[in-house]
Formats: C-alpha cells, sequence, structure tokens
C-alpha cells in the first residue's frame, strides 16, 4: 500500500466521525419559494429591467466626464480613447460568429458566461476567433431585430484592454455598475476596440442603433447594445449573473 | 416532508429519473421530493466551498430555486445530482467571492465527533490525536485541494461530481487530489512515508 493509498483508507476512516453544521429546513423555504409566482421565462428584458431599474439608478453615480478624465478612471482596463476623423472607412461590423447554443457557448468559452437571471436568450453567438471565444446573448429574433445584444469576452483589468474611437456626436460618461466603473457610450455610431486575450486589436462597430454599456460583470468584460436608456442598461447589467452550466 | 437520505454510493435511487422528468414537465411536488432527497448534501457542499452555515444556507437555497428554475435545460436522461451540485456550488462560489472570504474553516469548520469508546484509554487517545493531526493537516491544505478532499472523500462524491461541485475538470480533480496527498505526507511527517 502506497503513502497515498494510507492517507485514503484514514480520509475514509475519517468521515463518519466529521461534524457538519446541521442541515437547515430547505425544503420548506424552498418549497414556498417556488410555489410563488415567477418571472416568466421569456419576459421582455425592458420589463426585466424596469423593474430593477429604480435601484439601479439610485445606486449608479453618474458623472459626466472628459474623455481624458475618463481614461484615468476607468477600472476595467486600460483605456485608450481616440478622435476619428471619419468611423466609416476603417469601422466594420463584425459578424456576431456562429449560431449555437448556451451549453455550447460555456463549453467553447474560457470564462463563465454571464447572463440575465432568470432570462434565457433567444439565440447565442460565438466568434471562435477571438482566444478564450467572443459570445453573443442575442434578445429579439433576427427577423424582426435584435433588441439587445449582450457580448462578453475574456477580458480583465490586467489582461484586456478596450479602447473607444469615437465620432463628435458621441457623449462619453462613466458609470457605476454595481460598484465597479463602467462606460455609457451614447450618441453617433460607435466603434470599439478591445484587445482580446491573446494582445490582439479587435475593431467592432456599434451593431445596434443605440447605446453602449460596457462594464466588468463577474470577471467578464461585458458589452451591452440597446436602444434604449442609460437606467434600463444598468438594470439589465446589474441582472447579469454567471450562468450555470 | 422529512429528507430521504442519499446513497452512501452516490447511485442514484430508480424513481430520480422519473421524479426529474415529472419536475422538468412542471410537477413541483416531484422537485419538492428532489430538495428533500438531496438537501442534505447540498448545503454540505455549499458548506465546504463557503466555509459558513449561513453562505451554505442560502447558497443551497438559492441553488435549489435556479435549478427549479433552469429546469427546462436539464436532460433526464443525465443523472439528477451532478447537475443540481454544479448550480449549488457555483452559487456558493459567488457568495464567497463577494464576500471576499477565503475558503475558511476560522473555525476548524470541518469537526470530529467524540470518539466511540472501543479502545482502551491510551490506544483511544494515540487514535484520537492520529485523526486530529490528519484533520488539521487537511485544514491546512490550500483551498483548492482542501475542498477536493472534502467534497471526495467527507462527502464521497465521484470524480465527476467533485469536478462540478468545485467548477473544475475531472483531470485537475485527480491532480489536485495527488498534490493534497504529497502535501498530507509531508505536513504528516516521516510516520507516512
Amino acid at each position: 500500500m502506497t503513502a497515498h493509498d494510507a492517507l485514503g483508507s484514514m480520509l475514509d476512516s475519517l468521515r463518519s466521525e466529521i461534524v457538519f453544521p446541521t442541515t437547515p429546513p430547505l425544503f420548506e423555504a424552498v418549497t414556498d419559494r417556488i410555489t410563488a409566482p415567477l418571472v416568466p421565462r421569456r419576459s421582455s428584458w425592458r420589463m426585466v429591467a424596469a423593474a430593477a431599474a429604480a435601484i439601479a439608478v439610485i445606486l449608479t453615480a453618474v458623472i459626466p466626464t472628459t474623455r481624458s478624465a475618463v481614461a484615468d478612471l476607468i477600472g476595467i482596463g486600460p483605456l485608450e480613447i481616440t478622435q476619428v476623423a471619419d468611423l466609416t472607412p476603417a469601422s466594420t461590423v463584425r459578424s456576431l460568429g456562429q449560431l449555437t447554443t448556451l451549453d455550447a457557448a460555456a463549453e467553447a468559452a474560457s470564462f463563465d458566461l454571464v447572463g440575465i437571471s432568470q432570462v434565457e436568450p433567444d439565440a447565442v453567438f460565438i466568434d471562435a476567433t477571438v482566444p478564450g471565444g467572443m459570445v453573443t446573448l442575442a434578445y429579439g429574433s433576427p427577423t424582426d431585430g435584435w433588441r439587445l445584444l449582450i457580448t462578453q469576452l475574456d477580458g480583465t483589468a490586467t489582461e484586456g484592454l478596450i479602447g473607444k474611437e469615437i465620432g463628435s456626436g458621441t457623449e462619453i460618461q462613466q458609470v457605476t455598475v454595481a460598484g465597479a466603473p463602467g462606460l455609457w457610450i451614447e450618441g453617433a455610431p460607435h466603434t470599439l476596440v478591445v484587445l482580446d486575450a491573446g494582445g490582439n486589436p479587435l475593431r467592432d462597430r456599434a451593431r445596434l442603433a443605440g447605446s453602449t454599456l460596457v462594464a466588468t460583470r463577474h470577471g467578464v468584460l461585458v458589452r451591452i447594445e440597446a436602444d434604449t436608456t442609460l437606467g434600463e442598461a444598468l438594470a439589465v447589467a446589474e441582472r447579469l449573473v454567471p450562468i450555470d452550466r | 416532508m422529512p429528507p430521504e437520505p442519499d446513497p452512501a454510493d452516490g447511485t442514484p435511487p430508480p424513481d430520480q429519473v422519473e421524479l426529474a422528468t415529472r419536475a422538468r414537465d412542471g410537477d413541483q411536488a416531484a422537485y419538492a421530493r428532489l430538495v428533500a432527497i438531496h438537501q442534505q448534501l447540498a448545503f454540505r457542499v455549499a458548506y465546504l466551498v463557503t466555509g459558513s452555515a449561513t453562505e451554505a444556507e442560502d447558497a443551497a437555497q438559492e441553488g435549489f430555486v435556479k435549478a427549479y428554475v433552469s429546469l427546462h435545460r436539464f436532460d433526464p436522461r443525465r443523472p439528477f445530482r451532478p447537475w443540481l451540485l454544479t448550480i449549488v456550488a457555483n452559487e456558493a462560489r459567488n457568495r464567497r467571492r463577494s464576500s471576499g472570504r477565503r475558503l475558511a474553516y476560522e473555525a476548524r469548520s470541518i469537526r470530529l465527533a467524540p470518539a466511540v469508546p472501543d479502545l482502551n484509554p491510551e490506544q483511544e487517545a494515540e487514535a484520537a490525536e492520529t485523526r486530529r493531526a490528519l484533520l488539521d493537516a487537511v485544514n491546512r491544505l490550500p483551498d483548492g485541494e482542501r475542498l477536493v478532499v472534502g467534497l471526495r472523500y467527507f462527502l464521497q462524491l465521484s470524480e465527476a461530481e467533485t469536478a462540478a461541485a468545485a467548477g473544475i475538470p475531472k483531470g485537475t480533480v485527480k491532480s489536485r487530489l495527488w498534490r493534497a496527498m504529497e502535501h498530507l505526507r509531508t505536513d504528516l511527517g516521516e510516520g507516512m512515508r
């Protein structure tokens, strides 16, 4: 018998003597909760957002600031904001990637996906050309138009860099999302410049005619695009939770 | 409804497949039975992850509710227990992260029950000392190693369940267990060589 085997036997024999805290009456609590009305699975994201918006707005400190100040203050990675004369030639809309399932995307991505609590996306895309994968949760429909896109990738304070090329009609605000800094980008069409985990720059034009919220949620760099208000976008961001897979 | 014991070998009772299928189809009573069956194990997994009974209770409760809401994603052809434990453990990890808590056993949260004296006092004292030394060594392991030891040996989870609960690949379970054994062997000294 090896030393490891002997230790394994000792640990096995220890099991019956381990004292765990008394198991609380989870059965009753869970039963009470699951018999209460639940959020509809396919509820409108606007309804979900509205429910949390009041709290989110109170918690959110929206501080208009200059672009350079944003670059100094933002804590979601070194930020580079550059003014460009013309976005159109250099800015292309990246494909959302390949249509996939949430399970497959969770399996393929190098990070834990986040999604809106209790609301399933209508479609999931993954761009496997981005190191670690870039996953987009889409809400709405491809025929009537996506109403909300949540794009996420492996970008941390130390590994990622996100920048922004903006036109003169774009406004940027520093915002607070669940206690962490984020950016609200509103106005003219804009392009995000992201350095992925491999250090490669990705240029990506906003896909929806609306605004963009960029923040880090649960360690994931998240970009929320929608034709919506800051309050609603923040409410969505606040409701992002790791997806259990 | 009183809790039903978990099978010692982790094999799901035959009716759990049916219960899971019924629950997936909206039968709340069937899901309630699954909660009763798994509540103790779910709580203990959450406890090993969080190191706090209060947080473990919250995590297990939230995990059960999230699992219920996510039942449409559950494949009833696959075992329910690892799927549930994955959700509960994720919830527990999130709570541990948000609280900034180390995988903590501040009060030596894995404790030993008083020994039943079936040896003479001197032998019993020596055996108790050995058990205490082993448990102390387990409690000194790095977080990741301590967790897999707790899940694998103290909760008797399978390798796949341990991986699911720890949020790591199965291969990492093996490597962490091996490293844990090495650390324990070193910590406990020459007696284990």
